[in-house]
């Protein structure tokens, strides 16, 4: 509003004022008229926060019409993104550590250290310019460079050979439907996710069996850092502000990376394949989730027992914040929160459920069908049913999804009745594949 | 989560072993040495905008108030409202999520954010309040 000609002012709790400030400063505002109300605002009675209007609003009057920016410039902008500086420090690798910690260019894991020839080696893996920026990464704005990516890469433990993963990785994060900022400064536990499918799998050695999200995966784990990396030390987005992450997740350490276990898929169609993409391409695709849950399954043997117990944790993954009769192809709105969902199944759990479901297209709309609960289930205003419905109660069912394309499935892990249900983060509004390119 | 300090236990072990004359050496006896390394932050990249000029008076000027949907920002902007009508009677006040619901919303892009933008240019404000709640 303010850029264009009309003057604001923007209430904000005391908790997320930082936040409100860092903002600014990204879309190129110095400073704003902000009114701090105590937190919360939320979850307190009318008569609580009607004071609250009474106690702010002599400022809010006198911002009306006296406020003055307290500056006029963002410090920092104008600098060229290439080269990098380079930085000369005297000590010993826990003291280099602890300089980086204290700079905010670490997560607190001890890192390599990117020296200028480990960089130049890393820039071997890819023929882009280091100078090419392919991301202004926000909340703080700062210039992704290519050169950057190597040196994060690096710093991350990933090799050369890397390096086209890497930039894949980034083009899926950087994407508008992606909405980095929200996802790495909301109260919530959201998780970056990224799904890896084609020949790179066995070329790195990328991990899709035993232990996919565990330890010993150097390629998923090097990727899983770097993503956090440019999240926090590019984008700024450390905690506690300007992310404000209630918990946090240790995802915000390595992002969550599945290989697909092509092999393992009773479908035979890998997930990038069921996108459009060839079997000879490598894929990275990606989405913004919340913290996944897991179904452990021994028990059921018919196909449709299982893809039960699979839609009860879909149908209550992320509560709360999920919408009823939710559209993928509809936008963020409070009618439309969390309106896809990725369903990793382990491959014994994918042969039970093939047995009697040949298709995807059939087990996604079969999870269209039963993932539903109560109208009482869903927080307010959050479930707002169509007409179509008439009339109902609180113990009506209501569907969470409507469309087969809002489930998707990804075969992956090693032996074992087990698969994880990752909801996606609400204002995520789909998933983005992009091919590696070489 | 981001971990508090994990290297301050090893700097408070290093400022030790410098009092024990091992100036150079850290807690498994390595050496201090010269480092070069690479800046990983970016400089950044951000586009100024000049904010907007104040009205010298409320009187008589149109007051925009938009509610993002979260819990209890349509309360606090209507005891707002209320306070208005007491302190500034000329003034009018719009409550932008009574008048099109279709702005009650975080936005989640640039492009909802330009529209719901463009809805409240279209209502000629002199002053627009915003509530974030939480």
């Amino acid at each position: 509003m303010e850029e264009l000609g009309i003057p604001t002012i923007t209430v904000t709790t005391n908790a997320f004022l930082s936040l409100s400030r860092a903002t600014l400063t990204s879309i190129g505002l110095p400073d704003m008229a902000l009114v701090e109300a105590a937190h919360p605002m939320g979850m307190v009675s009318l008569e609580e926060i009607r004071a609250q209007a009474d106690k702010t609003f002599p400022e809010v009057l006198k911002l009306a019409t006296q406020w003055k920016p307290a500056r006029t410039e963002i410090p920092g902008v104008g600098k060229p993104p290439y080269p990098a500086e380079r930085v000369r420090f005297k000590g010993t690798y826990e003291a280099l550590n602890t300089m980086f910690y204290d700079r905010n260019w670490s997560l607190g894991l001890p890192i390599l250290p990117p020296t200028p020839e480990a960089v130049a080696a890393m820039l071997k893996g890819t023929s882009r310019k280091p100078e090419e920026v392919v991301w202004v990464v926000p909340p703080r704005m700062g210039q992704l460079t290519v050169e950057l990516v190597a040196a994060l890469g690096y710093m991350a433990g990933a090799r050369p050979e890397h390096m086209p993963l890497l930039l894949a990785a980034v083009k899926v994060l950087s994407h508008p439907d992606f909405d980095w900022r929200g996802a790495t400064t909301t109260t919530g536990c959201s998780v970056p996710v990224l799904v890896i499918n084609g020949p790179i799998l066995d070329e790195l050695g990328v991990g899709y069996s035993t232990g996919v999200l565990g330890g010993r995966q150097p390629v998923n784990i090097a990727l899983g850092v770097f993503v956090n990396l440019v999240g926090d030390i590019v984008g700024g987005s450390i905690q506690p502000d300007p992310d404000k992450s209630t918990h946090g997740t240790r995802a915000d350490l390595a992002a969550v990376v599945f290989g697909e276990n092509e092999k393992a898929n009773p479908w035979k169609q890998s997930y990038a394949v069921e996108k459009g993409f060839k079997p000879t391409e490598s894929v990275v695709s990606g989405f913004a989730a919340y913290n996944g849950n897991n179904n452990t399954d021994h028990s059921s043997v018919k196909s449709t027992e299982l893809l039960n117990t699979l839609a009860i944790g879909i149908t209550g993954a992320a509560s709360g914040v999920t919408s009823c009769f939710t559209r993928y192809d509809k936008g963020y709105g409070n009618d439309n929160k969390v309106k896809y969902v990725f369903v990793f199944l382990g491959p014994e759990h994918a042969d039970t459920i093939y047995r009697e479901f040949p298709t995807k297209k059939a087990v996604q709309e079969y999870f269209v069908k039963k993932c539903a609960a109560p109208y009482w289930t869903y927080a307010p205003t959050l479930c707002t049913p169509p007409k179509e419905l008439g009339p109902y109660h609180e113990n009506t069912m209501m569907p969470r999804f409507t469309q087969a394309e809002q489930i998707h499935i990804v075969v992956t892990g090693g032996p074992g009745k087990q698969s994880l249900i990752f909801p996606s983060f609400p204002t995520n509004n789909r998933v983005v594949s992009v091919v590696v390119e070489k | 989560m981001r971990p508090k300090n994990p290297y301050r236990v090893f700097g408070v072990a290093a400022l030790l072993a410098a009092f024990l004359a091992l100036p150079v050496a850290g807690l498994a006896g390595e050496a201090a040495q010269e480092w070069e390394v690479i800046n990983p932050a970016g400089t950044i990249a951000i586009k100024g905008i000049n904010p907007a000029p104040r009205p010298a008076t409320l009187d008589g000027k149109t007051i925009v108030l938009r509610w993002n949907s979260k819990h209890n920002g349509d309360n606090y902007l209507n005891r707002i409202a209320e306070l208005f009508a007491e302190k500034v009677p000329s003034a009018r006040v719009v409550k932008l999520y009574e008048i099109d619901k279709s702005t009650i919303r975080t936005s989640g892009s640039n492009q909802e954010s330009a529209r719901i933008a463009g809805v409240i240019k279209g209502l000629k404000p002199d002053l627009v309040i915003g509530s974030q709640a939480d």
